[in-house]
C-alpha cells in the first residue's frame, strides 16, 4: 500500500512543478487574423473597426486577440474585440468566434445571423458543423480548418482560392 | 520489476526538466502572429488541452480517444485501447485477447464459472449498434468486424448509464465511432505490421467524398493473426500448466492437441466493412453500414470444466442504418450469424439474429430547456436446434428470444449560465423476466469559472437477463447432472453516486478527479438444488444471489502537454472492494456410496463480508508522447495492475480433495502486480508513409496477468502505416 502510494505521488509531484505558456487558443487567434487576410467583406462593411465578436465571458481566445490586436490592422482599420454573452446581444461585427463550450448556441446564432456578411468561427471537433463558416478541428495534432462554401456565399464575403485550397 | 518501472519514471523526470528548459526556449522564439497560414498548419498544436477543453464541460466520467492516439500508441488492437483509459482494468489473457473492465465488479461471486470472469455490465457499441453477447453477457472483443484503422475515436462513459444508453450500460459505456468523410475523392490508408509469436496485423480502407462532399464511401477490410506464448494449458486438478487434460475428478481426458485443434492460435480473425453515407441537405443525413466477420479466439470464457482457455469461433454480418430527418434521428441495426464458444463441445453452437431500433427527438424548447424523448426496441434469438443432435445435448435445445421495448426522456437544463441540470429517464419492458424496470440519472454541473467545474451524479442501471441464466436446459454425464435456466430472475442492479471535478491549471496542464460510490446487486449464478439432490438428482439452477457488491474509490487523470512536441498523461484509480453477505460454500461428495467422491458445490448457508479478491486496489497508467525532430514520434507508456486473486470454482473441489487425503491440485491463484511498459517509434518518410518500430511489453515481463491464463511475453513488431 504504501509504495503505491508512493508511486501515486512520485506521479503527481511530476505534474505539478511547471508553469507553461498557453498553445490553442494563441494558435486560433493567429488563424483568425490570417484568415482576415484572406477573405473580402461586402463594401457595406468597409467603414469603422474591424470587429471580432466571441460568444462567452472571459474566454481565452479573447485574452488572445486581445493582447495582440493592438499593433494590428485589417487594411487601415484598427481591430476591436467584443465578446457578449447572450444570442440576443450580438454585435455589429466582422467576425463572430463560437467556441465548442458554446456550440450549443451555434444553431440560434446561424439562424438570427442569416444572410448577414459576418464569417461564423466554430471550433468543433468532432464534426464540421453546417451553421458556421469555418470550422476550426484538429487534425494530426495540427490545427486545421473547413470552409463552409455555401454558407459563404450566402453571405456575400469572397474567400480567396488560397484559404479554399487549404480548407480540410 | 518495481526497480525497472522507477527506472523508466527517473528517465521520464529527467526528460520533463529536459523539455521544459527546451519549451521556454521555443516559445521565446516563436511567434505564431507572425506566421503564415503555411507555417501555422504545420506547427503541432496541443492535443490534450484541447480535448480537455472540448470535453471540460461533459457533465459525465468520460474519456475520449481518438484515430491519432491510437496511431502514435502503437497499439495493436481495440482492447488495448483501454489501457490508455482512466478507470480500467485491462488483463492479457493470450496473445491480443483481454479481460476489460471497468472500474472493477469484476467475477463476482468469486469461486465461481469461468465465465462469470467475464464483463457482463459494460454496453459496447459501434457507431450506436449494439455489440453484446446475449447468450450469456459480455463482448467478444474478437468478433468485432471494425480494426483500429476505421476507427475515428471511441468515447468511454464510467459508471451507471442505462437511462441513457439502454440495458447492459451498468458500469458504463463504450462507443467505437468509426471514420466517415474524408474530404477527397480518393484516400487511402493502411496499417501493417508483423512481429514475433508470427503476430501479423495487416488494416487498409479505401473512402471518398463525392458531390461537395455530401456522398461518403468507405470501404475497409482486416486480417490477424496471432500465436500463443504458450503450448500448454493450465490443469486445476493438476494445479499445474500441462500438455495433457485433466477433469475436476484428476481423470485424464487426452492430449491437449486432441481438444484443442489450434493449440498455437491465439487469435485470427478477418472483417469487411462498406458504409455509405449521404448528406441530402443540412436537415437530412443518412447512411448505411455493413460487413461481415470471422474470427477465432482462446480466451478465458466458457467454463471447460478442465482448463480456463476455451476456443471460440464467431461469424457473422452486421447492417446499421442511420437517419437523421430534421430532429428527428432514427437507427435501425442488427446481426445474424453463428457461434461456437467452446470449440470441441457439441453443447455450445448457436445461430442467432440481434435486432435494434431507436429513435429520438430532440426537442430545443428554448435556449435552457433541451428535451430529448425516445423509443427503442430490442430482439435477441438464439437457437441451438440445428446442433443439439438426437440426444439432445445442447445448452438449450431450442430457440428462444430476449425481447424488450423502451420508452425514454431526457432532459437539458441549463438553469444558469454556470448551472446545468440533466435528467435522464427510461423505463424498459422485458419478455424475461415479465417486468418492467425504470431507470434513471440525475446530473449536476456547476462551472465555477472558465477553468474549474464541478459535478456530481446519482444513477441506477441494470442488466438486461441472458438466454443462458433464462433458458438453459443442459444434462452432463449422461443426464447425471442437469443446468436449469430461470425466467423470473431479478435483474442485476447498480447505483451509484459520483462528485467530479475538472481543473484546468493552465492552458497546457489539466487535472481530473472522480470519487464514486457503487453498490451492485441481484447478481446471478447456479446453485445446487438442495430438494433434488436429497432425491438423488444432482440439478443447478439459475438464481440471484444475495451478495451486494460495495466499490468506493476514485480516480485522478491528468493531462500535461508539456510544449507542442512532448505531451503526457497519467491517471491512477484506487479503489475499495468488498462483497457483503458472500455466500459460503464447499464441495459435499454427493454420492458417498461410490467408491471415488462425486463432489459437487454446496452453499453452507451461512454468508461473509469479503474483499473482492478480483479486482486490484489500484491501476494506473502514464504515457509520454514526444516527437523531438519534426519527422520522429516517439510513444512511451507504462500500464501499472496491481496485485489480485483469482478464485475459480474449482478451488472449492481442491479443498474438499485436501480434507479427503487426495491431490488437490488448485483453483485459486494469487496473481502479482505487473507494470507492462510499450514503446513505438516511427518515421515519417515521406508526406503519406510511416515506418515504426512497436514493443508491446518491452521487458518481455512474462508473467500472467490473468488467473490460470497464458503468460504474456514481450511482442516486438515493425510495420509501416500510410495515409494517402
Amino acid at each position: 500500500m504504501k509504495k503505491r502510494f508512493t508511486l501515486f505521488t512520485t506521479f503527481m509531484l511530476f505534474f505539478l512543478y511547471s508553469t507553461i505558456n498557453g498553445q490553442i487558443a494563441k494558435h486560433e487567434a493567429a488563424y483568425i487574423y490570417n484568415f482576415t487576410r484572406f477573405i473580402k467583406w461586402p463594401d457595406t462593411q468597409a467603414a469603422g473597426d474591424f470587429v471580432i465578436a466571441i460568444l462567452g465571458k472571459d474566454e481565452e481566445i479573447t485574452k488572445e486577440l486581445s493582447a495582440s490586436s493592438a499593433n494590428r490592422t485589417v487594411g487601415s482599420r484598427s481591430i476591436k474585440i467584443k465578446e457578449f454573452s447572450s444570442v440576443d446581444e450580438i454585435p455589429d461585427c466582422h467576425i463572430l468566434f463560437v467556441s465548442d463550450s458554446k456550440s450549443i448556441h451555434l444553431k440560434i446564432v446561424a439562424q438570427k445571423l442569416a444572410g448577414k456578411p459576418i464569417v461564423i468561427i466554430s471550433e468543433e471537433m468532432q464534426r464540421n458543423p453546417t451553421e458556421s463558416t469555418i470550422n476550426l478541428h484538429l487534425l494530426d495534432q495540427k490545427l486545421a480548418f473547413h470552409i463552409n462554401k455555401m454558407d459563404a456565399e450566402t453571405r456575400q464575403v469572397i474567400i480567396s482560392e488560397k484559404l479554399l485550397g487549404l480548407s480540410k | 520489476m518495481m526497480i525497472k518501472v522507477l527506472t523508466l519514471f527517473i528517465i521520464l523526470l529527467f526528460q520533463s526538466v529536459y523539455i521544459i528548459e527546451l519549451t521556454a526556449q521555443e516559445t521565446s522564439e516563436t511567434d505564431l502572429f507572425e506566421m503564415s497560414l503555411e507555417e501555422l498548419m504545420n506547427t503541432p498544436v496541443t492535443l490534450a488541452s484541447k480535448k480537455a477543453e472540448s470535453s471540460f464541460d461533459s457533465p459525465l466520467s468520460t474519456t475520449v480517444i481518438t484515430k491519432e492516439d491510437i496511431e502514435k500508441s502503437g497499439i495493436t488492437t481495440v482492447e488495448e485501447v483501454f489501457r490508455l483509459v482512466p478507470g480500467m482494468i485491462v488483463r492479457q489473457e493470450s496473445n491480443g485477447n483481454y479481460d476489460i473492465h471497468i472500474r472493477g465488479n469484476d467475477n463476482i461471486p468469486p469461486g465461481n464459472m469461468s465465465f462469470t470472469s467475464e464483463n457482463s455490465m459494460t454496453l459496447v457499441m459501434i457507431n450506436n449498434r449494439k455489440v453484446y453477447n446475449y447468450a450469456n453477457g459480455g463482448t467478444f472483443w474478437e468478433s468485432l468486424p471494425i480494426s483500429l484503422v476505421d476507427i475515428e475515436r471511441i468515447e468511454v462513459v464510467r459508471g451507471p448509464s442505462t437511462a441513457l444508453y439502454g440495458p447492459n450500460a451498468v458500469s458504463g459505456v463504450i462507443n467505437i465511432v468509426t471514420q466517415k468523410g474524408v474530404d477527397k475523392a480518393v484516400a487511402v490508408k493502411g496499417n501493417v505490421e508483423y512481429g514475433n509469436n508470427n503476430t501479423g496485423i495487416y488494416d487498409f480502407a479505401i473512402a471518398s467524398s463525392q458531390l461537395d462532399n455530401k456522398l461518403d464511401i468507405r470501404i475497409s477490410g482486416n486480417y490477424e493473426k496471432r500465436e500463443r506464448f504458450n503450448n500448454d494449458y493450465y490443469s486445476y486438478a493438476l494445479g499445474r500448466y500441462s500438455d495433457y487434460l485433466y477433469n475436476y475428478a484428476g481423470d485424464i481426458e487426452g492430449v491437449t492437441t486432441s481438444f484443442y485443434p489450434n493449440v498455437e492460435i491465439a487469435k485470427e480473425r478477418q472483417g469487411l466493412n462498406g458504409m455509405v453515407a449521404y448528406s441530402i441537405n443540412d436537415d437530412v443525413e443518412l447512411s448505411i453500414e455493413g460487413g461481415a466477420q470471422k474470427s477465432y479466439s482462446q480466451n478465458v470464457f466458457m467454463e471447460t470444466m478442465v482448463t480456463p482457455l476455451a476456443g471460440r469461433h464467431a461469424e457473422s454480418k452486421y447492417y446499421n442504418f442511420a437517419a437523421k430527418v430534421y430532429e428527428l434521428e432514427l437507427q435501425i441495426s442488427g446481426d445474424n450469424g453463428f457461434l461456437n464458444i467452446y470449440e470441441g463441445s457439441p453443447s455450445a453452437k448457436y445461430d442467432y439474429n440481434i435486432i435494434d431500433v431507436n429513435a429520438e427527438y430532440n426537442l430545443e424548447l428554448n435556449e435552457k430547456l433541451t428535451l430529448r424523448p425516445g423509443l427503442s426496441y430490442s430482439s435477441a434469438v438464439y437457437s441451438d436446434l440445428p446442433y443439439a443432435g438426437a440426444l439432445g445435448e445442447a445448452y438449450l435445445n431450442d430457440e428462444k428470444e430476449l425481447s424488450s421495448y423502451a420508452y425514454y426522456l431526457r432532459g437539458d437544463y441549463k438553469a444558469t449560465e454556470k448551472l446545468r441540470l440533466i435528467a435522464a429517464l427510461r423505463m424498459d419492458t422485458y419478455n424475461v423476466p415479465d417486468k418492467s424496470n425504470l431507470t434513471y440519472q440525475f446530473i449536476g454541473t456547476y462551472k465555477i469559472n472558465e477553468n474549474n467545474i464541478a459535478r456530481v451524479s446519482y444513477s441506477k442501471a441494470n442488466r438486461g437477463a441472458f438466454i443462458i441464466d433464462s433458458y438453459t436446459n443442459f444434462s452432463m454425464d449422461g443426464g447425471a447432472v442437469k443446468f436449469y435456466g430461470n425466467k423470473d430472475l431479478d435483474l442485476a442492479t447498480m447505483d451509484m453516486v459520483e462528485l467530479g471535478y475538472r481543473i484546468k491549471a493552465t492552458d497546457n496542464l489539466s487535472f481530473d478527479f472522480e470519487l464514486f460510490h457503487s453498490a451492485t446487486q441481484d447478481l446471478t449464478s447456479f446453485m445446487l438444488d438442495s430438494e433434488a439432490l436429497n432425491t438423488g438428482v444432482v440439478a443447478f439452477n439459475y438464481e440471484n444471489i444475495g451478495t451486494k457488491s460495495i466499490q468506493n474509490g476514485g480516480t485522478v487523470n491528468v493531462n500535461w502537454v508539456i510544449s507542442p512536441k512532448y505531451q503526457v498523461r497519467a491517471w491512477g484509480t484506487y479503489v475499495d472492494a468488498q462483497l457483503k453477505d458472500h455466500l459460503i460454500k464447499n464441495a459435499i461428495d454427493a454420492n458417498p456410496y461410490t467408491p471415488q467422491p462425486e463432489l459437487v458445490i454446496k452453499t453452507t448457508g451461512l454468508v461473509e463480508d469479503i474483499k473482492n479478491p478480483q479486482t486490484p486496489s489500484f491501476y494506473g497508467g502514464i504515457s509520454l508522447n514526444t516527437s523531438p525532430i519534426n519527422k520522429l514520434n516517439i510513444f512511451t507508456d507504462v500500464y501499472y495492475l496491481d496485485k489480485y486473486t483469482y478464485v475459480h470454482e474449482y478451488d472449492y473441489y481442491a479443498a474438499a480433495k485436501e480434507s479427503l487425503g487426495m491431490p488437490a491440485g488448485s483453483g485459486r491463484v494469487d496473481v502479482k502486480a505487473k507494470a507492462t511498459v510499450d514503446i513505438k517509434a516511427s518515421y515519417q518518410v515521406c508526406k503519406k508513409v510511416k515506418v515504426f518500430v512497436n514493443a508491446r511489453n518491452l521487458f518481455n515481463n512474462d508473467q500472467t496477468e490473468f488467473g490460470f491464463a497464458d503468460k504474456i511475453g514481450g511482442l516486438y513488431l515493425a510495420g509501416i502505416n500510410i495515409d494517402l
